[in-house]
Order: structure tokens, then sequence, then C-alpha cells
């Protein structure tokens, strides 16, 4: 996604977790991502840090959880007068746009079960489902073919069973394991699994990732 | 009957404490023994004091019926110090049942915990009567923004960054400079908004969220800027810092009696309850009967805190008592000291409290060393140094000799029954004698004790001395009175620039043998150079 404000230019997306690209005259800005759970209208932030787009240390924002989330993307910059001024937000709205879903299971009854579980979440949120499995015919029953390069998603969800992130700073250090760091709230088994998979059902595990639970 | 044994081993102000049967045996802070600020280290275990508290005391962890850690609890620094079960504590808990259950108070009493966001919140509100707490509102870290995160990363950037692009000050450790400093700024409308961009207050929240980076990024932009190029510079920030927070925290606690009048009584916890002039203002409110902040207000008062809940849940510890003195840590005999002198080539004298009155009046500077250290951030009558509140010039022979910045106010003792004749506001007496509160000082004493007066505003943070809390330490300003008509007296932690309140003998024999001090007094004996 992209958006040219006065003077910024903002490029934006949730395909791979939260990414946030731009260029501007200010030397940095202040990018924030909140998450607001079900039926609770308080935004809890999730991440934030600023981002120098000139400079080669850190240049862009991500946050790399890749299962849903009800996120927001806020950008801020200062202004000498004022202090911190919002220049952007964007709330994570699906509606009408083109979502990978990418299927990894090598069972085809399970396959079958997830596909229920996308269908269900695309009729919840409205959007565009591109479907990618080992298994052709389920492929192809969806009207959006997954074959298409250089295609600009909204969003992709990769539907599976994945080992915790060995960049997850609390596998590289046990002593940290409990401590409060500033970013991170929630205790992530990984950034593509909201909780540890090996305790839930495959239903279970689509429903996590995909947010239905 | 139990013996229960707290600990916390968090980010910093790492701590220990032991209550047995309902009574405080003893609490040490980590940076006491490790001789490292709080601010200086990021993680920090509670080994060394544990051990030191095992030594003086006699109690034993692995003897004790109960273990607490209060959260965040690090699973290595348990390990270093138990290989026994034990239990956790909530962070904000043990901060709030440490406050409302030394307050001494009865009736309805809110306690307000506020810190950097301890265990992911920033702030606990709870309801307290008869002993009884009722949690009301917890503001989570990551929904609500933090005060003490405004003040934190003020301070680590107000004086610019060192090689290793760390702040020259440090959050957890110099905040109280900046407090200091605001006394001579003045209001500046562009910076309050700044700041108010940071931290709003409505309706019982204070937001937007993520104050702790979003801070550092503006006060990086700010110090870009040239605000804090000047010491003038700096003083109007934090001029402005200490306003806006005076002014949210006033909205909030007057949003919280509109919502429950009946409650009149305050105890607070927390690192920015150690915020006098904050403490000051909440005070003076017309409906406030009594505030109380916990001594050891922030981080290093946890595992105390821990203890008093444990120990209330097992009943030992019912209702709310007042605290006689904070005096728990180690304490050493004649004949150790005695022992550790002989390292050195100082006189030795019987103490008397004419003659060492007679040299405070003179305008010497004298180290005091009685009892168990105080457990806190204040120098309470164990570790202090006395010096005559007389003169001016006092400010500056201090400052040269423990190589502290001038911005850095002292602190009177009062003798409790002149309090009235010298400060305005006869409220909250209890928590004074514990320096968590300034008040303002009456125009005919401004002149008489200089040195202990905030130069701008006429406040000062006493100490009242009650005689029998403190009997010794109420003598010898008792004396000092007697002799000069003045009954008050300088006292200022015993300890250079940069270092932790000193802990042991040696400690205090070396600031004398480097002349920081003129005379030592510890326990019965005064030592000198001479």
């Amino acid at each position: 996604m992209y958006i040219a404000l006065n003077n910024e230019r903002i490029i934006y997306n949730f395909d791979k977790g939260v990414l946030v690209r731009m260029s501007g005259p200010d030397e940095s800005y202040y990018v924030e991502v909140k998450e607001y759970l079900k039926n609770d209208e308080t935004p809890y932030t999730v991440e934030s840090y600023p981002i120098s787009p000139k400079k080669s240390f850190c240049p862009y924002f991500k946050l790399p959880i890749e299962f849903y989330g009800d996120w927001e993307i806020l950008i801020y910059k200062y202004v000498p007068e004022h202090g911190m001024n919002r220049i952007f937000s964007h709330r994570f709205n699906d509606y009408g746009k083109l979502v990978r879903f990418i299927l990894k299971t090598e069972s085809y009854e399970e396959c079958k079960l997830w596909v229920k579980r996308v269908q269900e979440y695309v009729r919840i949120h409205g959007c565009t489902p591109i479907v990618e499995t080992p298994f052709d015919d389920i492929n192809k029953s969806f009207i959006t073919y997954y074959n298409i390069p250089y295609i600009d998603v909204y969003k992709t969800y990769n539907i599976g069973r994945f080992p915790k992130d060995s960049t997850d700073y609390r596998t590289l250090d046990p002593r940290k394991k409990d401590l409060i760091w500033f970013g991170n709230w929630k205790t992530f088994w990984s950034y593509q699994h909201p909780r540890k998979w090996t305790e839930l059902s495959s239903q279970e595990i689509a429903d996590d990732i995909l947010g239905l639970s | 009957m139990s013996t229960i044994f707290g600990f916390y081993c968090g980010s910093h102000s790492g701590c220990c404490a032991v209550v047995k049967d309902g009574e405080i045996i003893s609490a040490l802070e980590e940076e006491r023994m490790s001789r490292k600020k709080a601010g200086d280290v990021h993680e920090t275990s509670a080994l060394l004091c544990t051990r030191k508290i095992e030594e003086t005391t006699g109690y034993k962890v692995d003897n004790s019926d109960y273990r607490v850690f209060v959260a965040p609890v690090s699973q290595k620094y348990v390990e270093e110090i138990t290989h026994l079960d034990y239990e956790n504590c909530s962070h904000h808990d043990a901060h709030a049942y440490g406050a409302y259950f030394t307050s001494g108070m009865s009736g309805k009493v809110i306690t307000i915990t506020y810190d950097g966001g301890g265990e992911n919140t920033v702030m606990k509100i709870y309801l307290c009567e008869d002993g009884k707490m009722q949690l009301l509102r917890q503001y989570p870290y990551n929904s609500c923004g933090s005060l003490s995160h405004l003040w934190g990363f003020s301070t680590s950037s107000i004086m610019g960054y060192d090689a290793y692009n760390e702040g020259i000050w440090r959050m957890c450790k110099d905040e109280g400079k900046l407090m200091g400093m605001a006394a001579d700024g003045h209001y500046d409308e562009k910076i309050y908004k700044i700041l108010n961009s940071l931290i709003n207050y409505k309706n019982l929240s204070f937001y937007p969220t993520t104050t702790a980076w979003k801070t550092k990024f503006v006060c990086d932009m700010m110090f870009k800027d040239g605000y804090f190029s000047t010491k003038e510079k700096r003083e109007i920030y934090c001029f402005n810092l200490q306003k806006l927070t005076n002014d949210l925290m006033i909205k909030f606690v007057e949003d919280l009696h509109s919502l429950y009048p009946e409650y009149k009584k305050l105890c607070f916890a927390g690192g920015l309850f150690a915020n006098v002039k904050l403490n000051q203002q909440i005070n003076e409110l017309g409906w406030v009967e009594e505030i109380y902040v916990m001594p050891p207000m922030g981080d290093e008062g946890l595992a105390l805190g821990a203890c008093i809940k444990k120990s209330h849940e097992l009943g030992e510890w019912p209702k709310p008592k007042k605290l006689k003195n904070v005096l728990l840590g180690p304490s050493y005999s004649n004949d150790k000291i005695s022992e550790i002198s002989k390292n050195y080539n100082f006189s030795k004298s019987k103490y008397s409290a004419e003659e060492i009155a007679k040299d405070l009046n003179e305008g010497k500077i004298i180290g005091w060393f009685q009892g168990g250290s105080e457990h806190g951030p204040r120098a309470l009558g164990a570790r202090s140094i006395l010096v005559r509140p007389t003169d001016v010039g006092t400010h500056g022979i201090l400052n040269q000799r423990l190589n502290r910045y001038e911005t850095m106010p002292f602190a009177p003792i009062v003798l409790e029954e002149k309090f009235d004749e010298i400060f305005t506001c006869s409220k909250s007496k209890y928590t004074s004698e514990f320096m968590t509160l300034c008040y303002s000082t009456k125009e005919e004493w401004i002149n008489k004790i200089p040195a202990v007066i905030q130069k701008s505003d006429k406040t000062a943070r006493p100490q009242i001395v009650v005689k029998d809390n403190l009997p010794k330490f109420w003598e010898i300003l008792n004396e000092y009175y007697k002799l000069s008509g003045i009954p008050v007296l300088l006292n200022t932690s015993f300890n250079s620039h940069n270092e932790p309140i000193i802990e042991n003998p040696n400690q205090a024999f070396r600031a004398l043998n480097k002349k920081i001090i003129d005379k030592l007094v510890i326990e019965d004996y005064v030592y000198s150079t001479e």
C-alpha cells in the first residue's frame, strides 16, 4: 500500500508482519503498532521505535508477527513547536483486498479442513483470497489462482506448524526469559503462532493464526 | 509464626528482606553491597544483600518458612539464592502492601502505586480499609502512558551522551537532580506543549501509550535543537517537566476523589513518588487528611513489600502499623568497629553529644554512623553527614568535598517539637520522618537556615526527628539547638557523588581518611584525624 502526504511518501503492508517504509524531509520518524483485542476498544502498543529513512541504521519499521491481529500503524514526526504530531494512521482492514493463504500441510484432509477456515475468514473480512496448497484441485477451486507473480497482497497468512523462532530473544538468553523488555508485550511462542501449536488441534491451529478462535 | 524471606532481582534495585512473626527483622538493597548504584546496572541479583542479611541476623534462607520473589522473576537469579520452593508476588502488589501496611492508617485509604512499568503495569489503585485491600484499577504498560518514563528518559538525555551512547546522567538514579533543577526554572509554553504531546491525562487515563521510547525520541530531538545546551535551559526544561507531572497527577487524584469522596487518606509507592515536590502538591490539597509514602518507595522496597504481603496473608500482619524507623540494614558492634579502626591512624574519644554539638556549631562536618543502615534512598540518621544549616556557603563546601553537583539540594532534620514553628503545613508528619515530602518554610526561618532551603521556592524536604524513634539522633539535634537556638541540622547522605550510601565502618573510615568529613561519630566513639 502506498500513500503520499504533503512531504512524506509511505509504503506499508501487513504481508509478512507489519512493514513501514517511508521517505520525507525529516531525519527521523516514530512508528508505533498497536493492537485492538476482541471486545476491547483500548489500543495496546505492541512495538514502537524511531526510524531514520535516510540512514543505514534502522531505515524502516518491521514487526515480524505473521498471525492475525487487529493492528493499527501510527506514524509521528517531531515538530519543534508542538512536540509529537501524528501524520498517519492505518488500522488493519482487508475488506476487498487481496489476501494470500499458504496452507502448509501434506494431509489432504487437513488441507480441506483449513480451507473451510479460510472461507470463514473470507466471509468475515470480505477479502479476496489467493490460496496456495500442495493440492492443485483445491487451489483451482478458488477464483483467484495462486500462481500469479509480483502480486501486491495486503496480507499473507502461513498456516502450518512452525517451530519456535530461533531469532526470538527469549531463545537466545534464557536468563532474560521473564524480564521485562520494552516493546513486545505478549509472550509469543513464535512470530507465526500466537500460542503453542503442540497443544492445539488442527482446526485450532488455523483458527489461532487467522484470529478466528 | 513464620519466617519469610522476600527478594527482588529485576532490572534494577535488587533487594532482600526478612520478616518474622509480623515484625521486620532486616531489609537491605543490593547496591549497598555491590557498591553499584541502581541505574548503573540493568540486571541485578539479590545475592550479596541476602548473604549479608543471613550473616548479620542469623536467619537463613534455606531454613525459612516462606520465600517470596517479586515479579519479574529471573530463574537464573533465583537459583543463585535458593533451590527451595518459592512463591511469586506481583510487582505492584509488593509496592502497595509495603506502603499501606506500614502507613499506620486506619479507616478508608486509597493506595496508589506508579512506576515505569514493573511487570507490564504502570499503575495500580487499591481501596483499603481496616487491613483489607481491594484492587480498583490497573493500568497496563502497553495501554497507558507513564510519567516515570518521562522522568527516566529526560534524565538520560539532559546532559547528553557518552562515547557508548549512554546518558551521562542515568535513569533510576539521577532523577532527583532534575527535580532539584526544576526549582530554578520557569514556565515555557513551548516546552510544556512538547512534553504534553508525550503524555496527557483525561478521565483517570494517562495517554498516549509507549511514553518510553517516544520520550527518548523527543528528548534526542530537543537535545539536537539545543534545549539542554546551557544550565539555564536545562532548568527551564526541568521546571516544565515538574509542572506537567504535578498538573496531571493533581487532576488524577482530584478525579479519584470525586469518585470516592469518603477516601481522604492516600498511600503511595513506586518510583514516581520519590518526587517530593509532587508529594507536597498532593499533601496540600484541601481535602487530603494525610498522605504516606513508603520510605523505600522505589523497587528497593519490593522485597519488604512482598514479605509484608505474605505476612498479612498468614494473619501475622493483620492491619497497618507504623514503622519506628527504617534502620533495617546490618549494624556493627563497638568491638568490631574498633578492630577495623586499627587499619587507620585516627585519634579516638568517647562520644559526647555536647562536644559534637559544639563542633557542629563551629561549622565542622560530622560523619554520623549509628545502628543498622537505612532501607531506602534517604539517609535518616544511620549513615548521615551532619552540618550546621546556618551558612549559605555550606552548599559549596559540601559539594566540593562530596564531589557533587550543586543542583542537588540538601535537606534538614528538625526536632519534632519545633516542626510547626518552622514549616507551614502540619499534615502528614509521619511520612516526614522519612523525608518523603517537601514543605514551605515560614518567612522568619528562611534566612536562619539558608543551607537547607531551596533558594528559589523556599521549600525544604525535612526529616522530623522523634525522640522515641531515634533517641541518639534527637539528642545531638537537641544539643545543637541548646547551643544555637536552631532546632535544625543539615543532613545529607553519607556517600560521595555517584556512590550508594555507605554500609560498613570501613567505608566511613575511608571518608574520614580522605578528609571528606572532619570527625566521625560511629556508635559510641568519635574518630578524627587530629
